[in-house]
C-alpha cells in the first residue's frame, strides 16, 4: 500500500487545480482519475472566462493556479465582453480547442515529480486513523493523510435523453458509486441537481454563410499575467451567432410530453441561469427568438457546440428542432443533447477551506459541491488544493475575503448558503464590483500568493507589479498641470483633455468622466519616456477612476 | 432598545391608570400557557377567543374581584405571543392590587409600547403598520388619523413595496445587462432596463410629490401670533378662542414665553400660539423667550404677523421677516392718522400675503391695500365687499384680485405695471374704495348702530375676524393635505433620501456607458428603499418610534 501526504480524486477542473497547487508545496500527491477522459477535459461548452468567471481565471492565475495558462495555450477565440459597458464589468473569455487544452493539462502535470496519476475506478473510501484508505478497481489500494474530491457530476449520476435513462456521469464515461457509498459519514443534499448539454453537430454539415460571424478580438488580453498582452499561442477561428425561430419552439412546446424535465422523469432541480432550450419553451411562451452561439469545438475537431441549445429531449425531437435552425438546416448530429442528475454534497457542513468539518482531513470541491462552470470548479480546486497542502504542513489557512475576490464570495457563499440549484458565480454576487475586476487581479492576489511562501518566477513578477504599481500611483499624484502655463494650456487643448482652469494632478485628469483612463495614462506615461508593465498602467487608471466610488462603499 | 430585549411575561392597564373608572382593561403577555396563570381564575380551560365571566383569585385562593377575560393563544394574538385580555373593575386601587397580584408571579410592567415591539418582532405588524398606530393614537387632525388608519391596513406600506418591487427590477435588469446579454441580446437588455427605470421613476416621483417640507407641521397643525412686544398679539389670541387667556396689558414684554391653547375647527385640533414679542433685546430672559418663539414659528403651519405701526419700522420687524408670513394685521386702526402711519410698511414685500387693520374696540378687520399690487384691481373700480350673509368670509379674492387669464394670454405682466405707474399712488388716486356695506350692514352685532371705523385705505368691507381667519386657517390646511401628504418624519426623510439619489442616478446614466458606477448608485437607492420598507431600522429608528407610545398598546 502506497502512502501519500495528499490525494485528489477526479481530475477535471477542480481536482486539475488543487493537484497542481497541493504539489507546488513538494508534498507527494495522488490524482485518481477516470480512465475514459482525459485531464481537464471540456464535456459542456467549448469555452474559458466570461462575466464574473473571467475575473475568477484571472485571481486563480495571479494565485499560482493553472487555468489561465492552459486557456492560453488552447484558446482560439479571445473576446472582451461588456466593453461598452465600463471598465468595472468587463470580462475575458475565449474558446478553447478542447483536445489541446486536455492534452496541454496533461502535459504540465506530467512534468511534476512529485505527482502520482493513476486512472481508475474508486470503489471505496475509509478512514482510518488520520489516513484515508483508497480502494480502487484495478490499482490496488492507497492511503493518504488529505483526501480532496472532486468528483463533479459522477457521484450517482444518471443521464437522459428522452425516455433513455443511463446511470453515468457523463457519456461515454462508467458511472461512480453513491456519494454515500463511499463515505457514509458525509451529508448529501436531499435534492439532486440536474445540468444538461446540447447535441453536437458535424461542422462539415453547416452552412455558416447564413449566421453573423464573431471574429477573435486582437485587442483581449491573455489570461497569464506573464504571458505577452496579446500574442496568441495557436491560430484564431470565428464564432457565429444564429437564432431560433417560431418552428424551433413549436416542435418543443408539442413534444412537451417526451420531456424528461416536464413528464417528471427528471427531478433534480436545473440552474435557472442556464435554462435548457425546452425550459426557455415553456418559460416563454410568448418568445420564439433566442440567441444560439455556433461554437467550434477545436481547430482540427469536426464538432461544433450550439451554445443556446441544451436539452433533454428525444433524439428525433432534437434532430427536427435543430434542423429548423438557420444554417442548421442540413445539421448532422454527432452526440445527442443529454441532461445528468448527480449527488451533492451539503456545503455547510465544509469550512472556508472545504474540509469537512467532521471529518478532518476530507476536503470537497468543484461540481459535487453543487456549482457550475469550469472556472468556478478550478477556483475551488485551487482553494481546497492549497488549503490541503498547508494544513499538512501546519501553516495558516488561505481564506480569501469576499470583499477582495470572486472566489472569496464563492467560497463564502458555498459554506454560508443552503442553495436549491447549482450554484454560479455571477459579478452581482460581490458587493464590490467596481473594486474586484479583471486588470487588478495582481494586486488583489499578490498578499494571498505571499501566504504560500513560495519563490517562483510569478512571485517575482508579483512583487515587481508592486513596485512599478507604487512608483506609477506616487506619480500621478505629483505630476501637474498649471493653469498658468500656456504650454500646459494648449497641450490640453490639443490632446483634447478639456480646459485647464485649474491646477490640476495627472491622477485627477485621469479622473475626468468624459476621457479614457487607460488610454491617458498609457499616454501620459510613455511620452515622458516613463517604462511601465501594460498591466500596471491599466491597473493604475482604472483604480484611480473607480476610487470615489469604492470608497463611498466603503462608507456605507 | 435593548431595555426590551428580556421576554418575560408583561402585563399593564391599557385604559390608563389616570383615575376610577367603571371598566378597566389589563393586557397581558408573553406567559408560557393559560395553566401557568390557570390558579387565578375560576374558569379552567377557556375556549380561545370567547368572553369568560370569571372570578379572579387571590394567591391564597380569597377572590380579588369579578372579571370578563378573553384568551388568546400565540401566535393568532395582538404580540404572537399569548395574550389575555382582563376587563375589570376600574377602580384604581383595584387595578394596582391585581398588577401586583401578576407582578409577584413572574410578570412585570410593560414598557411604553413593548406590546406592539413584541407584535413587531414576532411579525405581527410590519414597521410602517406600527408608525400608523402611533399616528392614529398621536394625530390631532383628520387626515393624520386616516393616514394612521391607512397604514395600520398597510395601504401606504404597498406603495412602499411597490416602489421596492420597482427598485428590485430595476437593480435585476441591470444585472441581467452585466451578466446576462448575451442570452437576452444587448437591445432588448437596454429596453427592459430603461423600461424598469421609468417605472421607479415614476413610483418614487408620485411619493415625493406627497412629501413636502410642510405636511409635517400638518400632524399636530400649530398656528402662531408674532409681533413686536406690545403690538396687540395676546389680544387677538384672545379673541381668536373668544376667551381671556393671556395677560393682556399695555405694557411691553408681557407674554415672556409662549402660551398655547388648543383651537377645534371642524374635525381638526389646532393648536393657538402666543409667542413673545420679538425685538432687539439685551434681556437674557427674553431674548430666551424669543428663542422659543422662533422655535414655535418654525414649526407653525399658519403664520400671523401683528403690527403696531405706531411703534414699530420695517427695520424692527426684520426678525420677523425671515418667516413665510401668512397674514398681516396693523393694530390700532382706530387711532388718528393710522392710514399714514402704515405707509411705511409699503415695502413690506411678502408676495402670498394680505393686509389687514383691526381694532380692539370694533373687533372688526378691513382688508386694506399695501404694497405692491395687482394692475387688474387698478381698473376694477370699486370692490364689491365679500361678505356673505351667512358666516366667514370666502378668503378668495381671486375674482378681482390675482392676475387673470387675460393678462397671460397678452404676454408678459410687467409692461402693464409701468404702464400704470408706480404702486403708491393707488392709494391717493382712487381714494378710499367705498364698501357698499350698507346694502349688507356690517355682519357683527357689536358696535353695528355706530358703524366700524373705517380706514381710507381699505379694500372692502368690514370682516368679522374670528371665523375669517378660522376659514384662513382651514383652507391652508386643507390645501396642505389635498394632495393626502405623507406625514411620518421618517418616511419623509426616506423619501426625500432615495429621490435625491434617483436624481443623481439620472445625472450619471450617459446612456449605460458605465454598467459598474450605475449599478453602485443602484445599491445606494436599496439601501434607502430598504430603509423606507423596514427592511432595515437601525436601533435608533425603532427608539425614535416605540419612544411615542403609551403604555398599553
Amino acid at each position: 500500500m502506497e502512502n501519500f501526504d495528499i490525494a485528489i480524486i477526479g481530475g477535471g477542473h477542480a481536482g486539475t487545480e488543487a493537484t497542481w497547487i497541493a504539489s507546488q508545496f513538494g508534498l507527494k500527491v495522488l490524482l485518481l482519475t477516470s480512465p475514459d477522459s482525459g485531464i481537464a477535459s471540456a464535456p459542456c461548452n467549448p469555452a474559458i472566462g466570461g462575466v464574473g468567471k473571467g475575473q475568477v481565471v484571472r485571481e486563480l492565475d495571479a494565485l499560482g493556479g493553472l487555468m489561465g495558462r492552459l486557456a492560453d495555450m488552447s484558446g482560439i477565440q479571445f473576446r472582451i465582453l461588456n466593453e461598452s459597458k465600463g471598465y468595472a464589468v468587463q470580462s475575458t473569455r475565449a474558446q478553447i480547442d478542447k483536445d489541446l487544452y486536455s492534452i496541454n493539462a496533461e502535459e504540465v502535470l506530467s512534468k511534476v515529480t512529485n505527482l502520482n496519476i493513476v486512472r481508475d475506478m474508486v470503489l471505496g473510501i475509509e478512514k482510518e486513523n488520520d489516513s484515508f484508505v483508497i480502494k480502487t478497481k484495478k490499482s490496488g489500494v492507497f492511503q493518504s493523510k488529505k483526501l480532496i474530491v472532486t468528483t463533479g457530476t459522477f457521484l450517482n449520476g444518471k443521464l437522459h435523453t428522452g425516455e433513455e435513462q443511463v446511470a453515468g456521469g457523463r457519456v461515454g464515461c462508467e458511472k461512480s458509486v453513491a456519494l454515500s457509498e463511499l463515505l457514509s459519514m458525509v451529508k448529501v443534499l436531499p435534492k439532486r441537481f440536474k445540468t444538461g448539454t446540447p447535441p453536437r453537430l458535424n461542422i462539415a454539415t453547416i452552412d455558416f454563410t447564413k449566421m453573423e460571424e464573431q471574429a477573435s478580438d486582437p485587442a483581449a488580453r491573455n489570461f497569464h499575467l506573464m504571458n505577452t498582452y496579446s500574442n496568441r499561442e495557436v491560430r484564431q477561428i470565428s464564432c457565429y451567432l444564429t437564432k431560433t425561430n417560431s418552428d424551433t419552439l413549436g416542435v418543443i412546446r408539442q413534444n412537451k410530453e417526451r420531456s424528461p424535465i416536464f413528464n417528471g422523469q427528471i427531478a433534480g432541480v436545473g440552474p435557472r441561469y442556464c435554462p435548457s432550450i425546452e425550459d426557455k419553451a415553456f418559460r416563454y411562451q410568448e418568445k420564439d427568438v433566442h440567441h444560439v452561439f455556433v461554437e467550434p469545438e477545436g481547430l482540427e475537431s469536426n464538432s461544433v457546440y450550439p451554445n443556446g441549445c441544451s436539452t433533454s429531449l428525444p433524439k428525433d425531437v432534437q434532430e427536427t428542432f435543430i434542423r429548423s435552425i438557420e444554417g442548421l438546416e442540413n445539421a448532422e448530429i454527432l452526440v445527442h443533447g443529454y441532461a445528468v442528475e448527480y449527488d451533492v454534497v451539503d456545503t455547510s457542513e465544509l469550512s472556508l477551506t472545504f474540509e469537512y468539518k467532521n471529518v478532518p482531513g476530507l476536503y470537497f470541491a468543484g461540481q459535487v459541491n453543487g456549482t457550475s462552470g469550469y472556472e468556478e470548479a478550478a477556483g475551488q480546486g485551487f482553494i481546497a488544493g492549497s488549503n490541503a497542502a498547508l494544513s499538512f504542513l501546519g501553516k495558516e489557512p488561505l481564506v480569501l475575503d469576499r470583499r477582495e475576490s470572486y472566489i472569496g464570495v464563492m467560497v463564502e457563499d458555498l459554506v454560508s448558503n443552503l442553495r436549491d440549484e447549482p450554484y454560479r458565480l455571477f459579478t452581482a454576487r460581490s458587493e464590490n464590483r467596481l473594486y474586484i475586476r479583471e486588470d487588478n487581479t495582481a494586486l488583489r492576489m499578490l498578499p494571498y500568493r505571499r501566504q504560500f511562501g513560495l519563490n517562483s518566477d510569478l512571485d517575482l513578477f508579483l512583487e515587481d507589479f508592486l513596485e512599478q504599481y507604487d512608483l506609477l500611483s506616487q506619480i500621478i499624484e505629483e505630476r501637474y498641470f498649471y493653469k498658468t502655463s500656456d504650454e500646459d494650456r494648449n497641450y490640453f487643448i490639443e490632446r483634447g483633455y478639456g480646459p485647464l482652469e485649474s491646477n490640476i494632478t495627472l491622477k485627477e485628469l485621469i479622473k475626468r468622466p468624459d476621457l479614457d483612463p487607460v488610454k491617458v495614462l498609457e499616454f501620459e506615461t510613455t511620452t515622458k519616456g516613463l517604462r511601465f508593465n501594460f498591466d500596471v498602467i491599466r491597473t493604475v487608471a482604472i483604480g484611480s477612476k473607480y476610487e470615489g466610488y469604492i470608497n463611498l462603499k466603503e462608507r456605507e | 432598545m435593548l431595555e426590551y430585549a428580556d421576554k418575560s411575561p408583561i402585563i399593564t392597564c391599557s385604559t390608563g391608570n389616570s383615575g376610577n373608572t367603571a371598566i378597566a382593561v389589563l393586557r397581558l403577555s408573553g406567559f408560557s400557557d393559560f395553566g401557568s396563570i390557570g390558579p387565578f381564575f375560576s374558569v379552567k380551560n377557556p375556549k380561545p377567543r370567547y368572553n369568560h365571566f370569571s372570578k379572579l383569585l387571590a394567591a391564597d385562593g380569597s377572590i380579588l374581584d369579578e372579571i370578563i377575560f378573553s384568551f388568546y393563544p400565540a401566535p393568532h394574538s395582538y404580540t404572537g405571543e399569548n395574550v389575555l385580555e382582563l376587563s375589570v373593575h376600574g377602580n384604581v386601587l383595584n387595578v394596582q392590587r391585581i398588577l401586583k397580584l401578576f407582578c409577584d408571579h413572574g410578570f412585570r410592567e410593560a414598557l411604553p409600547g413593548e406590546f406592539t415591539f413584541r407584535a413587531l418582532q414576532n411579525n405581527k405588524m410590519s414597521l410602517s403598520q406600527v408608525e400608523g398606530l402611533d399616528l392614529l393614537l398621536n394625530s390631532s387632525s383628520a387626515i393624520a388619523f386616516s393616514q394612521g388608519l391607512e397604514l395600520l391596513h398597510g395601504e401606504l406600506h404597498k406603495n412602499y413595496l411597490s416602489l421596492y418591487d420597482a427598485l428590485i427590477k430595476l437593480k435585476a435588469h441591470l444585472e441581467l445587462l452585466i451578466d446576462f446579454s448575451e442570452d437576452i441580446g444587448e437591445e432588448d437588455g437596454k429596453k427592459l432596463f430603461i423600461d424598469a427605470l421609468n417605472r421607479f421613476k415614476k413610483e418614487i416621483s408620485e411619493l415625493h410629490s406627497r412629501v413636502n417640507t410642510s405636511s409635517g407641521s400638518l400632524l399636530n397643525p400649530k398656528v402662531v401670533l408674532l409681533g413686536e412686544t406690545n403690538a396687540g398679539k395676546s389680544t387677538f389670541f384672545n379673541l381668536l378662542l373668544n376667551y381671556n387667556r393671556s395677560i393682556v396689558s399695555n405694557i411691553a414684554g408681557t407674554t415672556r414665553d409662549y402660551v398655547s391653547e388648543p383651537l377645534q375647527i371642524g374635525d381638526t385640533l389646532f393648536t393657538l400660539f402666543d409667542t413673545a414679542g420679538i425685538r432687539s433685546t439685551s434681556d437674557q430672559i427674553e431674548e430666551e423667550g424669543i428663542q422659543r418663539a422662533f422655535k414655535i414659528i418654525d414649526q407653525s403651519f399658519f403664520r400671523i404677523l401683528m403690527i403696531n405701526p405706531f411703534e414699530t419700522t420695517i427695520e424692527n420687524l426684520q426678525r420677523s421677516l425671515q418667516f413665510n408670513i401668512d397674514i398681516v394685521i396693523f393694530s390700532h386702526a382706530d387711532l388718528p392718522n393710522f392710514s399714514n402711519e402704515i405707509l411705511k410698511f409699503r415695502d413690506l414685500n411678502f408676495t402670498t400675503t394680505k393686509y389687514f387693520s383691526y381694532t380692539n374696540k370694533t373687533k372688526i378687520m378691513y382688508e386694506i391695500l399695501l404694497g405692491p399690487i395687482e394692475p387688474s384691481a387698478l381698473n376694477s373700480g370699486p370692490i364689491e365687499p365679500v361678505i356673505s350673509k351667512n358666516g366667514p368670509i370666502e378668503p378668495e379674492i381671486s375674482k378681482n384680485g390675482p392676475i387673470g387669464p387675460e393678462i397671460s394670454k397678452n404676454g408678459p405682466i410687467e409692461p402693464e405695471i409701468y404702464k400704470t405707474g408706480p404702486i403708491e399712488p393707488e392709494i391717493y388716486k382712487t381714494g378710499p374704495i367705498e364698501p357698499v356695506n350698507s346694502k349688507n350692514g356690517p355682519i357683527e352685532p357689536v358696535n353695528s348702530k355706530t358703524g366700524p371705523i373705517e380706514p381710507v385705505n381699505s379694500k372692502r368691507g368690514p370682516i368679522e375676524p374670528v371665523s375669517f381667519i378660522h376659514g384662513l386657517m382651514l383652507d391652508k390646511f386643507n390645501k396642505l393635505s389635498a394632495n393626502n401628504p405623507i406625514f411620518i418624519a421618517r418616511h419623509q426623510a426616506s423619501i426625500n433620501k432615495i429621490y435625491g439619489v434617483f436624481t443623481d442616478l439620472e445625472c450619471n446614466f450617459n446612456n449605460l456607458d458605465d454598467a459598474g458606477i450605475l449599478s453602485s448608485d443602484i445599491s445606494r437607492l436599496e439601501a434607502s428603499t430598504k430603509e423606507l420598507v423596514g427592511y432595515i431600522t437601525p436601533d435608533s429608528v425603532l427608539n425614535s418610534i416605540f419612544s411615542n407610545f403609551c403604555i398599553g398598546k
